[in-house]
């Protein structure tokens, strides 16, 4: 018997994408991002009888959650973030958590596990995410489904009550929108609604730049850094605005990962399409 | 579509990413030729899922013996990111954009194509071959018809001779009739229309095919010359523009008409689910 006989092969893993690009600010997704990432990616309120309990991303969709929530909703608490910094999305008030199972079935956008916003009420705080409009350099990858209205809808606000200093949006019918500094400075990318989406929004040292699914990229010289912002929201613009569709993944970098952007975007591509 | 499918054909890892998965790319050298000039002229390479429906074109083209090589100058007008990538001629010269601008071009959905105003836009497509009298096709793909009611008119592409009436070729509709003409000079009616491709085709001095709804029919009529060099799209150079959505157009010698129709068919189709 040759040596190679006695040897056991175990299938190398592929790398998670905090693996491949460590350094997140925060970092939200219904996958876990890291190999090492052992903790929940959601917590869960169970309509049934209010009871919580967090899951992992193998437990979201391996059955393990719908088992939870029965024939009933599954609402989101927490949204958890794999970045270590534990800048977490939450929600308190049950009328607006997001809705992650509904009547029994996992929420699926193109075939993987989703959170559902209502567009009326559902938003997270995430207060951690407060001092990201003060960098330079700040990024964001985000994958999402607004709904078909013509309505200006959040991704990702932080401002000043609804003064917006750092913002990803859905502006109409055919258009998103980015800033790193002010609505008025934003820039816009065209791309179908009610679709699944990637976007990349990115604010280097003033030069701000959106592209939809690694298409044509809409820049300009208008972002900024910023002081004082007292509102940090996942899903809604400070006083309204909520988001009316679905998200899967969001994850922020204080940092300019220009140069790695292709690896970022083909590992979150490629994850959300078997 | 996956979002792996809305990758622009051109990103580093369009065709897979290690250990989760993999798609085809275009493959045949004329395609990624035109795709890869519309990406320079869009500024982004289109969706793989576009660029692939539009490899398959070149492919399925290629499949019938002297199809891909008759036409010789074609925009597809729908798919590319921009009105300029749409003007990116997948065979010839460039036309020149005459009036035309961005909100007039959709690139995909059910109605894909660039629409004309009826009044003065049009594309002025300079034919690369000496016009032949009887080798010759016309083609294009009407994704809305004409708003004009007869005995008004909307010119979808004309090739006229510089004076006189003879060898003129052309394709024209209303919203119930259909008029042609195929190097010559008297035309022919057929009193219904249709979405889709609607093509000519002449390889006869006695006769030519006309493709409308995906039905053939032979027209009897001589032809009698041969026109200009400069080919008008959404006018006939007398005043006669076009109202309607186009979604691919073509010149050229005369070819399988059912064949092409197919492939272009396809293509539409295809693009119009993929963006």
């Amino acid at each position: 018997m040759s040596p190679m006989n006695n040897r056991l092969l175990v299938p190398r893993k592929t790398p998670g994408l905090l693996d491949l690009v460590p350094g997140a600010a925060a970092a939200y997704s219904l996958r876990s991002l890291s190999n090492s990432y052992a903790d929940p990616v959601v917590t869960v309120r169970r309509s049934s009888d209010d009871d919580e309990a967090p899951f992992t991303a193998s437990e979201v969709s391996d059955g393990t959650l719908a088992a939870f929530c029965g024939a009933g909703d599954g609402l989101v608490t927490k949204w958890w973030d794999q970045s270590g910094y534990e800048r977490h999305g939450s929600q308190t008030t049950p009328t607006y958590q997001p809705k992650i199972v509904s009547s029994g079935s996992v929420v699926l956008e193109e075939g993987k596990p989703a959170l559902q916003f209502d567009g009326i009420a559902d938003f997270f705080t995430a207060p951690g995410l407060l001092t990201f409009s003060e960098e330079a350099n700040k990024a964001v990858f985000f994958v999402g489904a607004a709904g078909n209205n013509a309505n200006r809808v959040r991704a990702l606000f932080i401002g000043v009550g609804n003064s917006t200093r750092v913002s990803l949006f859905k502006e109409n019918q055919t258009s998103y929108g980015w800033t790193g500094d002010a609505y008025a400075n934003a820039v816009f990318a065209n791309a179908v609604v009610d679709s699944q989406h990637l976007h990349y929004a990115s604010d280097y040292n003033g030069s701000q730049s959106l592209t939809i699914d690694a298409g044509i990229a809409s820049t300009n010289a208008l972002g900024g850094t910023n002081t004082g912002s007292d509102t940090a929201e996942i899903g809604r613009g400070g006083t309204g605005q909520w988001w009316d569709g679905s998200m899967q993944e969001m994850i922020l970098y204080a940092d300019n990962v220009n140069a790695v952007s292709d690896l970022i975007i083909g590992n979150i591509a490629w994850s959300y399409s078997v | 579509m996956s979002l792996a499918a809305k990758l622009p054909w051109t990103h580093r890892f369009a065709g897979g990413y290690g250990g989760i998965g993999s798609q085809p790319l275009p493959t045949d050298a004329d395609a990624i030729d035109y795709l890869s000039r519309m990406a320079t002229a869009d500024g982004a390479g289109v969706e793989t899922g576009v660029a692939v429906a539009v490899d398959a074109f070149f492919r399925g083209l290629k499949a019938t013996p002297g199809l891909f090589d008759a036409i010789k100058a074609s925009c597809i007008l729908c798919g590319a990111r921009t009105l300029n990538g749409a003007l990116v001629p997948m065979a010839g010269a460039a036309p020149a954009n005459n009036n035309f601008i961005s909100d007039d071009y959709t690139r995909g959905g059910a109605t894909p194509g660039l629409k004309g105003n009826g009044s003065n836009k049009r594309l002025s497509q300079a034919n690369p071959a000496t016009p032949l009298q009887n080798s010759a096709h016309q083609a294009i793909y009407l994704s809305a018809n004409s708003a004009f009611a007869a005995p008004s008119e909307a010119t979808h592409i004309a090739e006229w001779p510089t004076s006189g009436t003879a060898g003129r070729t052309q394709i024209t509709t209303n919203t119930s009739q259909t008029f042609t003409r195929c190097r010559e000079t008297t035309g022919s009616y057929l009193g219904s229309t249709s979405v889709g491709v609607i093509g000519i085709s002449r390889s006869d001095p006695a006769d030519y095919v006309r493709r409308v709804g995906q039905a053939s029919e032979t027209i009897t009529e001589t032809s009698t010359g041969t026109p200009e060099q400069v080919v008008y799209v959404f006018n006939n150079s007398s005043g006669s523009y076009s109202d309607a959505r186009l979604a691919f157009y073509s010149i050229g010698e005369s070819l399988d008409l059912e064949a092409l129709d197919e492939a272009v068919s396809t293509l539409v189709t295809a693009i119009g689910a993929a963006v």
